[in-house]
């Protein structure tokens, strides 16, 4: 039987129905084959976001940033390269909800839930030189950088929902990503109060 | 040595600087070791403090800033000032550099 853990910002709900959302699926083969398109998706759902803020530019380069590397993780540990990456940016009143899912292998899920629960005990800036240091010597291949820079924004909450042996034996997981709109200036609305 | 691609450019042609520019998400700190080769070169041979200009990139993915980060490392080992150069008009320059100079007090930030 399926069960879920849930860290972070998944554990808290948000208020009221989002004013605006979108959503896109996309194929982990496709994104791995040409690995710009995970760039080009962030910015694309950025870009489609942006308008509501005040400060597009800087609200679009933001939640590009988030984004991207949401859907880097994503498509590099998706069990299969046929199964889908599914995207979802809801544009609430004080808050943006950034949510990236994908199926993944048990030890993959696993490290997601350890390395999710170690940037939510920690400083972030003292996780980062350890990381760094560690990553140095014994782990050239990986960054393990992702969650530790985006948690370094105060109005950034990170959080993730992990249900297990959820389809054919494979772990659910979604990486979310709660911003503060109050806590970054990009994200003040625009003079009309539009969001 | 001037490298780039369609989404950015590495300028080391100066012996202490290196200018980088545009767009930076490749996929892995792995596929940024080649780029930055030139870097560590010339941060090697440098004969005082070497510049490091991010002022013109867009946008940094965290296997990037693992690349410049393991920069930074050789530069401690080495013992080598090191310079950072970033922009006051992209957020994630400041708070970015002023991370990676946590792992070297040799490190200069310059937001400009």
């Amino acid at each position: 039987m399926p069960t879920e853990s849930t860290y972070g910002s998944c554990t808290a709900v948000l208020p009221g129905n989002p004013l605006a959302s979108v959503d896109v699926q996309v194929s982990a083969l496709d994104m791995m084959v040409h690995w710009g398109r995970c760039s080009l998706t962030a910015d694309f759902l950025a870009e489609f976001i942006a308008p509501s803020f005040a400060d597009s530019d800087g609200a679009r380069v933001e939640i590009s940033i988030i984004l991207d590397e949401l859907i880097e993780n994503a498509v590099k540990f998706c069990a299969s390269v046929e199964e889908p990456v599914v995207v979802t940016v809801d544009n609430f009143d004080s808050v943006i909800r950034v949510q990236v899912s994908n199926l993944c292998k048990k030890e993959h899920a696993d490290d997601l839930g350890a390395a999710i629960s170690e940037v939510l005990r920690n400083n972030p800036e003292e996780l980062f030189v350890r990381t760094v240091e560690f990553a140095a010597v014994e782990d050239e291949l990986s960054s393990r950088l992702g969650f530790i820079t985006l948690s370094m924004h105060d109005a950034v909450r990170l959080g993730a929902r992990i249900s297990k042996g959820s389809v054919d034996g494979l772990h659910s997981v979604t990486v979310q990503v709660v911003i503060e709109r109050d806590g970054m200036p990009a994200l003040a609305p625009t003079s009309d109060g539009a969001a | 040595m001037i490298q780039q691609n369609e989404n950015f450019t590495i300028d080391c042609s100066s012996p202490d600087v290196a200018v980088l520019a545009g767009v930076l998400r490749l996929s892995s700190p792995a596929a940024y070791e080649e780029w930055l080769a030139p870097l560590r070169e010339a941060l090697t041979h440098a004969d005082a403090a070497y510049t490091i200009d991010i002022s013109k990139v867009q946008f940094l993915n965290s296997s990037g800033i693992t690349g410049l980060s393991r920069l930074v490392l050789l530069a401690r080992t080495l013992g080598k000032p090191l310079v950072f150069i970033g922009s006051t008009k992209t957020a994630w320059h400041g708070k970015t550099l002023r991370l990676i100079a946590r792992l070297y007090k040799g490190l200069e930030v310059r937001l400009q």
